[in-house]
């Protein structure tokens, strides 16, 4: 994980990645804009403190990870209350891709974000244990019952 | 590679390139972003003064007739009939949410509504939408902050009979976009009595006059406004970062009739992200915060009119945690969701009860269903010995289902009031008075929650 130092420069690099890790967890395009501009925003707000961590760009992802889960977790909730049970994606990539991430969707939610920090933000394992919170074993686990679960639902081999 | 991480590696890649083409269609928004952050960050008066200025021209000349001199010195703004923002007769129409979600052995929550707010005046919307939770301060008397659409105004509207009419409160419009006060931090509205009120967002504004001016309250110098705020007991309290410039936060205190702010000297330390959610509970003259960075990280009471460090540690959980009280304060109810981080294979809503102020605690029964997959909504205690809890079961499953349950011994037995609408902000005054949100609507109860009826939005 790279860490850029400066705000302006902090928001250049991470801007994009977060916007695609929303992405992947959503699959709404303006709920993962609006996700990662809350996350820049939380980073602005605190950035006299968050420029001193060792990790700045956890810290953000940390947030977007708590933001994009509690924001399906009301929306979801919105959706139940209104009758309005269908999902609208909104990325339009390609069949494969729609595929892969609307099965990502279907996972239990550590295991929804840990598949999309260590595949579209190319994270490392420890990486992904430092921004969820939990061990490296932990992440391990995730990664694989994710692979498991997705392999199952996608009809894939998995080595 | 085999060809589930190829697949993985290409589906990633979409969607990198995708987020591409997003960030670079919002190439300005460094610049907005530093904007908004900014006005947020103690300018926001200066920077709205004009939109302020012209409005309160406006809605002055609109409502100057109607202004009421209460006779204990409150300076009130009553809003004339013509421009209330009304709810109509009760009517026994049910909601879509009571409708979508079919009962199955528990009863269903019986549903009145109050339709869509009307106005006769061209001035004033059709329509109010709620923005944050109402704040009851009896069983009659409450505000909200909502968006008035027609005019884009975040006002505060406030009832005097449980919420059948809201009139708008403020003379002066909190902003001319009601999503600037909301930066993702809860909107919050509180009212001591008709004269000294406080909204927060992601600026802390208070008034004084009932709502005739509103001024911004800076506590600490990172940041606009507090992450949490509430009143209790003659107080207002808000948490914010320390003033001593620390990764570290505390709670500001301060009478309620003028902005007096003093830092404790608690300090509630960040955790490892730090991920900055903390939940406060105050009631009568006691006080919990529970600082969560996913799992509680910090936690101070107040005890004695001073907030001290404190540590739940017999009510932990690993996952978000909320501390809960009654408006006297009886006792503390520590509600959270167990599991969401950290290696257990699933979530459980779990309650603990401390009679002593947060020294001891034992873990009440679980609520029906809440063993497993199961994530909290909200939580209150109405009163001595009362606990009503909304969750939701079946994430997991992809069925999510919600659910409201009580408690009329402490939680040793739970009977489930309803399921199918998931209940937000729950707040009880009274055994039977209580108010929630479902979705974009604020509902009220006088039976214990058994029936419901929509106020607003």
């Amino acid at each position: 994980m790279v860490e850029a130092s400066g705000f302006d420069e902090f928001f250049r690099v991470e801007h994009p990645k977060l916007i695609a890790f929303a992405l992947a967890m959503t699959g709404d395009r303006e709920s993962a804009r609006d996700a990662a501009q809350e996350a820049l925003l939380r980073a602005y707000r605190a950035w006299p403190h968050v420029e001193h961590l060792d990790r700045p760009g956890a810290w953000v992802r940390r947030v977007l990870v708590n933001l994009v889960i509690d924001g399906q977790r009301r929306r979801g909730r919105e959706r139940r209350a209104l009758g309005r049970i269908r999902d609208e994606p909104t990325v339009p990539a390609d069949p494969e891709s729609d595929r892969f991430w609307a099965a990502v969707r279907t996972l239990p939610e550590r295991q929804r974000a840990a598949v999309a920090l260590y595949y579209v933000d190319d994270l490392s394992v420890a990486d992904v244990a430092t921004v969820l919170g939990i061990a490296e074993g932990t992440v391990k686990a995730s990664l694989a019952k994710a692979r498991a679960n997705l392999a199952a639902t996608l009809g894939l081999e998995v080595q | 590679m085999d060809e589930f991480d190829d697949i993985a590696r290409r589906a990633s890649e979409a969607v990198r390139a995708e987020a591409r083409r997003v960030a670079d269609t919002e190439r300005a928004l460094a610049d907005v972003g530093r904007a908004t952050a900014a006005s947020r960050a103690g300018r926001w008066v200066h920077v709205q003064r004009p939109v302020i200025a012209a409005a309160v021209l406006a809605i002055a000349a609109m409502i100057a007739t109607v202004v009421v001199v209460t006779r204990d010195n409150h300076t009130r703004v009553a809003t004339a009939e013509s421009t209330a923002v009304r709810a109509s007769t009760t009517t026994p129409v049910t909601t879509a949410s009571a409708s979508t979600t079919p009962a199955t052995t528990s009863p269903q929550t019986s549903f009145t509504t109050t339709p869509s707010t009307t106005a006769t005046s061209g001035s004033v919307p059709k329509s109010a939408q709620p923005l944050s939770a109402a704040w009851f301060a009896s069983p009659s008397e409450g505000w909200v902050i909502a968006s008035v659409p027609d005019t884009t105004f975040a006002v505060v509207l406030h009832t005097t009979n449980g919420g059948s009419r809201w009139s708008r409160f403020s003379v002066t419009p909190l902003s001319s976009d009601p999503n600037s006060l909301d930066c993702g931090s809860t909107l919050t509205v509180r009212f001591a009595d008709a004269t000294n009120g406080w909204v927060n967002g992601c600026s802390m504004l208070s008034t004084h006059d009932g709502g005739l001016t509103w001024s911004p309250v800076t506590l600490s110098t990172v940041g606009p406004g507090p992450f949490a705020m509430d009143i209790a007991g003659g107080h207002v309290y808000a948490f914010d970062w320390s003033p001593d410039d620390s990764l570290q936060f505390t709670v500001y205190s301060s009478p309620i009739e003028r902005d007096a702010f003093v830092a404790s000297s608690a300090r509630l330390r960040v955790g490892a992200g730090p991920v900055i959610d903390p939940k406060m509970a105050v009631g009568a003259d006691k006080g919990w915060v529970i600082f969560n960075d996913r799992t509680p990280t910090s936690a101070a009471r107040l005890v004695n009119g001073q907030w001290k460090d404190w540590d739940p540690q017999h009510a932990y959980c690993a996952g978000e945690t909320i501390p809960v009280t009654s408006r006297s304060a009886d006792a503390l109810v520590v509600a959270c969701t167990d599991g969401t981080w950290g290696p257990a294979t699933t979530e459980s809503v779990r309650l603990f009860l401390s009679r002593d102020g947060g020294a001891s605690f034992y873990e009440t029964t679980q609520p029906p269903g809440a063993r497993s997959d199961a994530v909290l909504s909200s939580a209150a205690r109405p009163a001595a010995g009362h606990l009503v809890v909304s969750y939701t079961t079946g994430w997991t499953a992809g069925n999510p289902t919600a659910t409201l349950a009580s408690s009329d011994n402490d939680g040793k037995t739970w009977i489930v009031l309803s399921t199918g609408s998931a209940f937000t902000d729950l707040q009880f005054l009274t055994v039977d008075d209580g108010v929630a949100r479902i979705g974009n609507t604020i509902v009220v109860t006088h039976d214990g929650g058994r029936s419901w009826t929509t106020v607003l939005g």
